[in-house]
């Protein structure tokens, strides 16, 4: 069976009505979450960062926040589709079916980044919106200039970044088959019920910068044609090799001994 | 045909079978019988590759899973425990599933279905265990397996049910000529069906034979091999 045809098997199998609303609702939420914070705290992050034009204030409110939502929507389907096959431990009817798991979680993989990537694009379009309103409102300064092409692109390259960790944290849940209460509803909430208690502390911000330091570093020292993109491509880069050696260490056995036995 | 050549198997410290041998000739309709804890989930979990011996050699028609898995498990199909499903999704999409990870035409479905009496358009997870074993036997008949095995595909079942999947089993023994290997503690009326018994007590094989003509006398072999168990 070719890559294309498993892939299709994993996206019908997927619940994908649930995974579309959860990738769209998500974002929506958080940012309404968000924009109630910048309008009703005198402590909020737009007050307390020279803001030079509001493409900043803009790129400051997304780098702070987007990383929990691109973390809650990737694990809840990280955890939701290695459920999948963990319910009812269809995993053993699958080994007896004689199907191919590495390839199934690599499929899996896949779709989880499709979804987040809609996930983040949706959130990037809410505030793209809402700043322009901003901007006609309060004369921010907004434009569509070539920075902001360039910002948005890497924005949704965001997902590559975070290949590693997902294909991670697929492998955890599925070779031990964790199938529990905690991952399936506790952490989520856990993640949920954190976003505000954080948001209206001020000195916990720099725990919200922590999943995405590195880019939000990134953009924030960004001016245009400078070593900054090269900089965050190499994090791509990086995440991609860790990704690979995750890739060897879940697949060694197949890989190395089983290759041996045949030859 | 099955074979299992001094096979040592164990749970952490718990030893399950000792230089355990067995033989299943092709072609036979065989009942595995023995009580709970007798080690039958485990030898099916065994033949079925879901588990590895510590020791000894399992064959399935001379081939080992070590190096002819793929092989094998176009031979081979098993239900362990109960029948599983995607509980999310309806009768027919699981067998489509299973169509495509097979690579065969889903064509046959709704007829399989209709053989089996199930509305394809249920969700899974709303049929009975009763339901959901007589299911599983939807595989073997949309793949051509060789090797059926099923683990107490006979319990929570009515009558009827029960009657409904001898009758699908015989019929996929005699015009497939498949080998189907059936674990249970509930023999009851049905054990005229079965070409073969096999008793398992404690890890240990203490009956195999075949069935004779007359089936009360050799069911009360079988119950002084093993009081108690039928």
């Amino acid at each position: 069976m070719n890559i294309i045809q498993n892939l299709k098997i994993e996206f019908y199998k997927t619940k994908n009505v649930k995974f579309l609303i959860i990738s769209i609702l998500f974002p929506l939420l958080y940012w309404v979450l968000l924009t109630l914070y910048v309008y009703n705290s005198k402590n909020a992050i737009v007050y307390t960062i020279e803001a030079k034009n509001g493409f900043d204030l803009l790129i400051t409110h997304f780098a702070i926040f987007f990383g929990f939502i691109n973390l809650f929507v990737s694990l809840y389907l990280i955890v939701d589709m290695v459920d999948i096959e963990l319910d009812n431990n269809y995993k053993k009817q699958l080994d007896i079916f004689g199907v191919n798991t590495d390839n199934m979680l690599l499929n899996k993989l896949v779709i989880i980044m499709a979804y987040t990537l809609i996930s983040i694009a949706t959130f990037l379009i809410a505030f793209y919106i809402s700043y322009l309103v901003m901007d006609s409102e309060f004369k921010l300064g907004f434009e569509f200039g070539s920075d902001f092409w360039k910002i948005t692109k890497l924005i949704l390259s965001y997902p590559i970044l975070q290949l590693s960790y997902y294909y991670l944290l697929i492998n955890i849940f599925y070779k031990y088959e964790v199938k529990n209460t905690f991952l399936n509803i506790i952490l989520p909430i856990i993640f949920q019920i954190s976003i505000p208690i954080i948001a209206i502390s001020d000195s916990m911000k720099y725990i919200v910068y922590l999943p995405n330091y590195l880019l939000a570093q990134d953009l924030f020292s960004f001016p245009p044609d400078s070593p900054s993109f090269i900089q965050s491509y190499r994090f791509h880069l990086l995440s991609i090799t860790y990704f690979i050696i995750f890739y060897i260490i879940f697949n060694f056995k197949r890989l190395i001994i089983e290759k041996d036995k045949t030859s | 045909m099955i074979k299992l050549e001094n096979i040592d198997f164990y749970y952490k410290k718990t030893q399950i079978f000792d230089k355990f041998n067995l033989e299943i000739e092709k072609g036979n309709i065989t009942c595995l019988i023995g009580e709970n804890g007798a080690g039958k989930s485990t030898l099916i979990k065994l033949i079925s590759g879901l588990l590895y011996p510590k020791r000894g050699k399992l064959t399935i028609d001379n081939l080992e899973y070590a190096n002819s898995n793929d092989l094998i498990r176009n031979k081979l199909f098993a239900t362990v425990n109960e029948p599983v499903f995607y509980g999310h999704l309806t009768v027919y999409e699981n067998l489509d599933i299973f169509c495509k990870y097979k690579g065969i035409s889903n064509n046959e479905i709704e007829s399989v279905l209709e053989i089996l009496n199930i509305d394809g358009k249920k969700k899974v997870k709303e049929l009975s265990t009763g339901m959901k074993q007589k299911l599983s036997l939807a595989y073997p008949l949309l793949y051509d397996y060789k090797i059926i095995i099923l683990d107490e595909p006979l319990a929570n079942i009515d009558p009827f049910g029960i009657e409904l999947i001898l009758k699908l089993l015989k019929k996929l023994n005699e015009e497939k000529g498949c080998n189907i290997l059936i674990s249970t503690h509930l023999l009851g009326e049905f054990g005229e069906f079965f070409d073969e018994f096999l008793v398992l007590k404690s890890g240990k094989l203490l009956f195999q034979g075949k069935q004779d003509s007359d089936y009360p006398s050799f069911k009360s072999k079988l119950l002084n091999v093993h009081q108690g168990i039928l």
